[in-house]
C-alpha cells in the first residue's frame, strides 16, 4: 500500500539518521546535562541530541517536565567533555532600570575538538555567553568548566581560553608578528620559542610574508585571519570567535568558512562559533545551539536542526518553512487544510484537539498539476487525496519568483493560507503562471508538529 | 593666558563637536563630546557599576582620580573658601594681610565712604570701576563674536584640507603669550610706532593712542577674537548646508538663509563665545595696565593693587568675591540655556 | 516568506487613477487589477536602502555660489590680517639693527645675541622652565590617572570630579591669583617653587587631560579586551596597551600644558618671591616701562615656541589611527 511503502521509506530513513547521529555521538559524548526535552510549555529546555543514542532519533522524547540538572558523574563527564557550562545566569539591567534576563539558566556541554556554532538573532544571550566563558563577563550564577578545570572564577588572562573579536580588535601599535607574540609574551616564553611559533602560525593562515606590516594595511580578510592566528597561539583549550565573519564581504566569508574548519580539524581545538547567520551556522557547525531570549532552544546537528525542529521558533529561525495551521487528532495524525494525516513525529506532549502549527520546508513539497492526485480513499488512516503515497493539498498559484537557482511558487491553499513551494530547473512553465490550479504533496515525515 | 571656562557647562551638548582649547583640530577629526562612552564592541544594555572593585579592561581603578581631585579641592577651592573667608575679616593696623576679627568693613567699602568725622555716605566709585570694567567687556564681547561669525561661516565653507589649516592659523594667537600680544600693540600704537610712523609721513601729526581706553580696548578685542571663533567655528562646521539648500530650494534669499537659519545653527557658538570672553574680559588686568596705562581703574587692578600698594586685602577679597558670585551665576545662566537649547534641539529631532 | 497571507505581507492600495501614464503606472495599474487593487510589496524591496541622497555638505569647491555670502570673505581676510599683522609687526622689529626698540635701523641680530647674553632673561626663562616642565610632567601623570579612572565613577561622582579638576579655568586669573596667595599664607607654605609648581599643576590639568581623554573615547576598547583574554593582567594591559595607544594625546597635552604654564603671568606674578621671577613676570615689569628692544626678541621666541606646539599638536590629533 502507498502508505506502507511511505513508512518503511521513512522507517529506514530515520535509522539511517539514527546510526549517523549514533556515530557522531559515539564520539566523547557526555552522559551529562539535558535529559529534558522539548517541552510546550516554558521554560524550553535543551534538547541534548548528542545524549543517549536513544534520544537522536528523529521523533521527540516524550516532553518532561524535568528541568536540567547535572548528572552525579559530573566529574567524570565533565573530564571527557571539552567545556562545560552549568546553570549560568546573568541579568542586566537596562537603561530603562528594567531587568533583562540575558543568559537565562543555562547548562550545554561542548565536546572537545569540536565546531560548536551558537546561532541566534541580536540579544538572544548568545554572545553575552561567549564573553562569559571568555571571562570579559562575569555571570551571576552557575560554573564553567574546561574539562576538569573550573573557570568561571577566573579573569580572563587566566583562563585557557581565547577569542576572536569581530572587530579583530588587533594592536594598531603593534606589527603583525608583534600582535600574535603578544599571548606569549604574555606567557614568558624564551624569545626563539616565540619566533618560532609565530612563523608557524603566520604559515597556518596563509600570511607568511606579512609578519612586519601593521594592521592598518591589512585587508578586512588578512586583519581576520592575524586575530585568528592571534588567537591560537598560544594553544588554547578553546577558542572563541564572535561574530567573526560578519564584517567581511560575501566571496571572502565563503573563503573564511572553509579555511576556519580546516585550521580547526588541522589543530583539533574546541571552536565556540558565534553567529546569527544560520546558514553559516548549519554549512559549518558540528552542532549547533539555537538561541532565544537567553536560552539554547536546541541543540544538535545541523541536520536535526534543520530536519527536527523543536519548536516554532527553531523551524522559523532556521532556512524558509512554511506554517499551516492544523488541529491534533490524534497521537500521530493531525487534520491540517482539510486533510487528515499521519505524521511520524510523536505527539503525545499535546493534547488531542489542540490548535498547532504543521510546519514544512519549502523543498519538501512537491508541486504537480491538478487532477494527478489519486482519488479519495487511497491509503489506509489518509482521508484525502493522495499521491504515491503522499497527502496532497490543493491549492492555486498566486506568484512566482524566480531565484536563479530555483524558482519560488507561492501557491494559496483551500483554506486561504500561502504556502511557498521551490522547483528546481527546469521549470514547467505551465505550474507556475499565477492563477494555475495545482496540488501539493508532502511526505508526511517532513511535517513537523509545532505550537501554533 | 587668559582661562577658558569649564566647557561642559559653558558648551551646550547641542554643539557638534569639542570646544576651544582642543581647537587645534577642526570638528570633524574631534569624538562628540557629551555622549556617555559605550564601549565599542558591544551594545548590550548598560550596566550598573557597583561597589565591586571589578575594573574595565585597560583602564584604572577609581581611586586613582584621586590626586588630581585632591590637588583641584586644594588649590581651587581652598583658595576661593580663603579668599571669601578674608573678606569677611578686618584690616591689621599695621602692614598687609588680615586680622582674623569678623568684619564686613571689606563690603562696605564697595558701596560707602566713612569721611574723617565718621559719616558713611554713598560711594559710586567702585560701582564705577565694576561698571566700566562691564561696559569694557561688553563691548568686546559684542565685537569679537560680530566678527567671529562671518570669519567662522567663511572658514566651515572652504574644503576640509583649507579648513585645518585655517582653523590652525586661528589656533596660533590662541596659544602665545598673552603678555607678547598686548605688547604687540604697545609697539604699534606708540607714539613712534608705524602707525604714527604713517601718520606724521602723511601730515596727521602724532596721535597718542597708547594708554587710552580705546587701546585698551583694542587689546581686548585682539586678545579674545580666537576665544570666539573656535567655538562658533565648531558649531557652523556641524551645520548641515543641505538645510540651507532646501531653503534656498524653497525661495529664500541669501539674507533669509543667512539670518533664519544659518544663526540659528551658529547659536550654541555663540553662547558658548560669549561665555568664553564675557567673564575673563570683565576679570582682565594685563590690557588696561599696559595698553591703559592703568589710568582708567577697572576690576583687575583693583583688585591687585588692594593685595600690593593699598593693602586693603578684605577689601580686595570682597571685591574678588563679588567676582566669584558673578562668575558663578553667569555660568548657572549659561549651563541652563545650554541645557534648555540642547533639549529643544533633542526634540526637534 | 513563510505562509503569510496577503494581508500580513506589506500592503500598499493604489487606486490605478493615481498614477500619470507612465511605464510605472502601466505596471501598477497591470499588479493592481492581479491582485484585486492591492499591491503586494516582496520584502527585498523594501528593505532596500533609498539610494544615495546627493550629498552637497562639503562640496568641495567653495566656487558654490550657495555658500558665498557677500562681504563674508572680506571680513575674514581682514580678521585673520588682524590677526596676525600686529605679531609680524613685532617680529620685524626683533631684527632692528638700531638701539630704540621703534626706530628702524637696518636688519641686524644684534638684539637676539643681547638677549641670549642677558643674565636676567636667562635666570627668568630658566625658572619658566622648570617651573614648566615641572607642572607639566606632574599634570600629566595626574591627568591619566583621572582619565583612565572616569569610567568608574558614577555620573555623580565624575560630575563632581570634573567640576573640581576644571574649577580653575571658570574663575578669572586675577582671582584666582590673589586667592591663592592668601592660601599660601593661610597654610603657612613659603612663596617659592613649591607653590608655584603645585599651581602650575593645577590649571595645567584640564589642559593636560582633555587631548587624553579625547584619545581615550577614539579606541577600540575591544584592543583592551583583547589583551586581557590573550594573557595580560590589569596594569599590563594599561602599560603595553593603553598608554602606548594614548601617546599621541599624551603628548599634545603636555604640550598644552606646558605653553599654558610657560604663558602664566597672573597667578605666577602673587607666588613668587625674589627669587622665582618667571619669563612673563620680568617681561611684564620691562614693558611696563615702555617698549624695548629685548622684548622684541622674547617675543618672536615665544611666538615661535607656540606655533611649533600648536603645528605639533595638531599634526598629533588629526593623524588617522596608527
Amino acid at each position: 500500500m502507498a502508505s506502507a511503502t511511505a513508512g518503511a521509506k521513512g522507517a529506514m530513513f530515520r535509522v539511517a539518521r539514527a546510526v549517523r547521529s549514533g556515530l557522531v555521538s559515539a564520539f566523547g559524548a557526555p552522559s551529562i546535562v539535558a535529559h529534558a526535552a522539548a517541552s510546550r510549555k516554558p521554560p524550553t529546555a535543551i534538547l541534548n541530541a548528542t545524549s543517549t543514542p536513544a534520544l537522536t532519533t528523529a521523533t521527540a522524547t516524550a516532553p518532561t517536565n524535568a528541568t536540567v540538572r547535572l548528572t552525579r558523574d559530573a566529574a567524570v563527564d565533565r573530564r571527557e567533555a571539552g567545556l562545560t557550562v552549568g546553570r549560568a545566569r546573568k541579568t542586566f539591567i537596562s537603561a530603562e532600570d528594567k531587568e533583562v534576563k540575558a543568559i537565562d539558566d543555562v547548562s550545554l556541554a561542548v565536546n572537545a575538538g569540536e565546531f560548536f556554532i551558537m546561532l541566534g538573532p541580536s540579544g538572544c544571550g548568545k554572545t553575552t555567553l561567549l564573553r562569559s566563558i571568555a571571562g570579559l563577563e562575569t555571570l551571576d550564577a552557575g560554573e564553567i568548566y574546561i574539562g576538569d578545570q573550573r573557570i568561571d572564577n577566573l579573569p580572563p588572562y587566566e583562563r585557557p581560553v581565547n577569542t576572536v573579536f569581530q572587530s579583530y580588535a588587533l594592536f594598531p601599535h603593534m606589527t603583525v608578528a608583534e600582535n600574535i607574540a603578544f599571548g606569549l609574551e604574555m606567557e614568558k616564553k624564551p624569545k626563539k620559542q616565540i619566533d618560532a611559533t609565530v612563523a608557524e602560525m603566520l604559515d597556518l593562515v596563509h600570511l607568511s610574508e606579512f609578519g612586519r606590516r601593521r594592521p592598518s594595511q591589512l585587508s578586512g580578510g588578512q586583519q581576520q585571519r592575524v586575530a585568528l592566528a592571534r588567537a591560537l597561539a598560544k594553544k588554547p583549550k578553546v577558542l572563541l570567535l564572535d561574530e567573526s565573519l560578519s564584517a567581511l564581504d560575501f566571496k571572502l566569508r565563503r573563503q573564511m568558512q572553509t579555511e576556519l574548519k580546516r585550521i580547526q580539524r588541522e589543530t583539533g581545538i574546541t571552536f565556540i562559533f558565534v553567529t546569527h547567520d544560520q546558514e553559516e551556522a548549519l554549512s559549518m557547525g558540528d552542532r549547533i545551539a539555537v538561541f532565544h531570549n537567553g536560552r539554547p532552544e536546541q541543540i544538535g546537528t545541523p541536520e536535526q536542526i534543520y530536519d527536527e525542529p523543536v519548536d516554532r521558533f527553531v523551524a522559523d529561525f532556521i532556512g524558509d518553512i512554511n506554517f499551516i495551521d492544523a488541529r491534533i487528532t490524534g497521537p500521530r495524525e493531525i487534520e491540517t487544510a482539510g486533510v487528515r494525516l499521519a505524521v511520524a513525529q510523536d505527539l503525545s506532549g499535546f493534547a488531542t484537539g489542540k490548535g498547532v502549527s504543521a510546519a514544512i520546508r519549502p523543498e519538501r513539497i512537491t508541486l504537480m498539476p491538478r487532477g494527478k492526485a489519486d482519488g479519495a480513499g487511497a491509503g489506509a488512516g489518509a482521508a484525502g487525496p493522495t499521491f504515491d503515497g503522499k497527502p496532497v493539498f490543493d491549492g492555486t498559484v498566486t506568484e512566482s519568483m524566480f531565484m536563479g537557482f530555483d524558482m519560488r511558487v507561492h501557491v494559496r491553499l483551500a483554506t486561504g493560507e500561502t504556502v511557498m513551494t521551490r522547483l528546481a530547473p527546469p521549470f514547467d512553465a505551465s505550474l507556475i503562471a499565477p492563477g494555475t490550479p495545482v496540488s501539493l504533496g508532502v511526505e508526511s515525515d517532513h511535517i513537523r508538529v509545532v505550537e501554533r | 593666558m587668559t582661562r577658558v571656562p569649564e566647557e561642559s557647562t559653558i558648551f551646550p551638548s547641542s554643539t557638534p563637536s569639542s570646544a576651544a582649547p582642543s581647537a587645534s583640530t577642526p570638528s570633524t577629526s574631534m569624538p562628540r563630546h557629551g555622549s556617555a562612552p559605550a564601549p565599542r564592541g558591544s551594545a548590550r544594555p548598560r550596566r550598573k557599576i557597583g561597589l565591586g572593585r571589578k575594573v574595565k579592561p585597560g583602564l584604572l581603578h577609581r581611586v586613582w582620580a584621586v590626586p588630581s581631585i585632591i590637588l583641584g579641592l586644594l588649590f581651587t577651592l581652598g583658595p576661593i573658601c580663603v579668599i571669601v573667608a578674608f573678606s569677611f575679616m578686618s584690616r591689621p593696623d599695621v602692614g598687609g594681610g588680615v586680622k582674623f576679627a569678623f568684619s564686613t568693613e571689606g563690603y562696605r567699602k564697595l558701596l560707602f565712604r566713612e569721611d574723617f568725622f565718621g559719616n558713611s555716605y554713598f560711594d559710586p566709585r567702585y560701582l564705577e570701576v565694576f561698571w566700566t570694567s562691564l561696559w569694557m567687556a561688553l563691548v568686546t564681547t559684542a565685537v569679537c563674536i560680530a566678527l567671529a561669525f562671518p570669519i567662522a561661516l567663511w572658514i566651515s565653507m572652504r574644503t576640509e584640507r583649507t579648513q585645518r589649516i585655517l582653523v590652525l592659523l586661528v589656533t596660533i594667537p590662541f596659544w602665545t603669550n598673552l603678555i607678547v600680544r598686548t605688547y604687540a600693540w604697545m609697539l604699534i600704537l606708540n607714539d613712534n610706532g608705524p602707525i604714527n610712523a604713517f601718520a606724521t609721513a602723511f601730515g596727521f601729526g602724532t596721535q597718542h593712542m597708547l594708554y587710552t581706553t580705546g587701546a585698551s580696548l583694542i587689546g581686548l578685542i585682539y586678545t579674545f577674537l580666537p576665544f570666539a571663533i573656535l567655538p562658533m567655528y565648531s558649531a557652523l562646521s556641524g551645520f548641515d548646508f543641505r538645510l540651507a539648500e532646501a531653503a534656498y530650494d524653497l525661495g529664500a534669499t541669501k539674507g533669509v538663509v543667512l539670518r533664519r537659519i544659518i544663526l540659528r545653527a551658529a547659536r550654541p557658538g555663540i553662547l558658548s563665545g560669549i561665555a568664553l570672553c564675557l567673564i575673563p574680559a570683565f576679570g582682565s588686568y594685563v590690557q588696561p595696565v599696559l595698553l591703559g596705562g592703568g589710568r582708567v581703574l577697572m576690576v583687575g587692578n583693583l583688585i591687585s593693587s588692594q593685595f600690593s600698594e593699598a593693602r586693603n586685602w578684605p577689601f580686595g577679597a570682597a571685591i574678588s568675591t563679588v567676582i566669584l558670585v558673578i562668575t558663578l551665576l553667569a555660568a548657572l545662566v549659561a549651563s541652563v540655556m545650554g541645557n534648555r537649547s540642547a533639549r529643544k534641539a533633542g526634540e526637534s529631532a | 516568506m513563510t505562509g503569510k497571507t496577503p494581508e500580513q505581507n506589506k500592503v500598499i492600495t493604489m487606486a490605478p487613477m493615481d498614477a500619470t501614464h507612465t511605464e510605472y503606472a502601466e505596471l501598477v495599474a497591470r499588479a493592481s487589477v492581479a491582485n484585486h487593487g492591492t499591491i503586494v510589496v516582496p520584502e527585498w524591496l523594501e528593505d532596500k536602502k533609498p539610494d544615495k541622497a546627493l550629498t552637497t555638505r562639503r562640496s568641495g569647491r567653495a566656487k558654490n555660489g550657495l555658500k558665498r555670502f557677500p562681504f563674508v570673505g572680506f571680513i575674514s581676510v581682514a580678521v585673520l590680517l588682524f590677526l596676525y599683522i600686529p605679531m609680524l609687526i613685532v617680529v620685524a622689529y626683533s631684527f632692528n639693527g638700531g638701539r630704540q626698540a621703534l626706530l628702524w635701523q637696518g636688519f641686524s641680530l644684534r638684539w637676539y645675541a643681547s638677549v641670549f647674553h642677558d643674565p636676567s632673561i636667562i635666570a627668568a626663562t630658566r625658572t619658566s622652565l622648570i617651573v614648566a616642565v615641572a607642572a607639566t610632567a606632574l599634570a600629566t601623570i595626574l591627568s591619566l590617572g583621572y582619565v583612565l579612572a572616569l569610567d568608574h565613577m558614577s555620573r555623580f561622582g565624575s560630575k563632581l570630579a570634573s567640576g573640581l579638576i576644571n574649577a580653575s579655568m571658570m574663575i578669572p586669573e586675577i582671582v584666582l591669583g590673589v586667592a591663592t596667595m592668601a592660601f599660601i599664607r593661610m597654610i603657612g607654605m613659603a612663596p617659592g617653587y613649591l607653590p608655584l609648581i603645585l599651581a602650575h599643576t593645577t590649571f595645567c590639568i584640564p589642559f593636560v587631560e582633555m587631548p587624553i581623554r579625547a584619545r581615550l573615547q577614539t579606541l577600540d576598547r575591544s584592543c583592551f579586551e583583547a589583551a586581557q583574554d590573550l594573557g595580560a593582567s590589569q596594569l599590563t594591559t594599561v602599560t603595553k596597551i593603553t598608554l602606548p595607544l594614548l601617546t599621541p594625546g599624551i603628548v599634545s597635552g603636555a604640550l598644552m600644558g606646558f605653553v599654558v604654564s610657560m604663558d602664566d603671568y597672573m597667578i605666577s606674578n602673587f607666588l613668587t618671591t625674589a627669587g622665582t621671577t618667571t619669563l612673563p613676570i620680568y617681561i611684564f615689569s620691562l614693558i611696563r616701562k615702555g617698549v624695548n628692544p629685548s622684548v622684541n626678541v622674547v617675543a618672536t621666541l615665544l611666538l615661535l615656541l607656540a606655533i611649533v606646539v600648536t603645528v605639533i599638536s595638531s599634526l598629533l590629533t588629526n593623524r588617522k589611527d596608527k
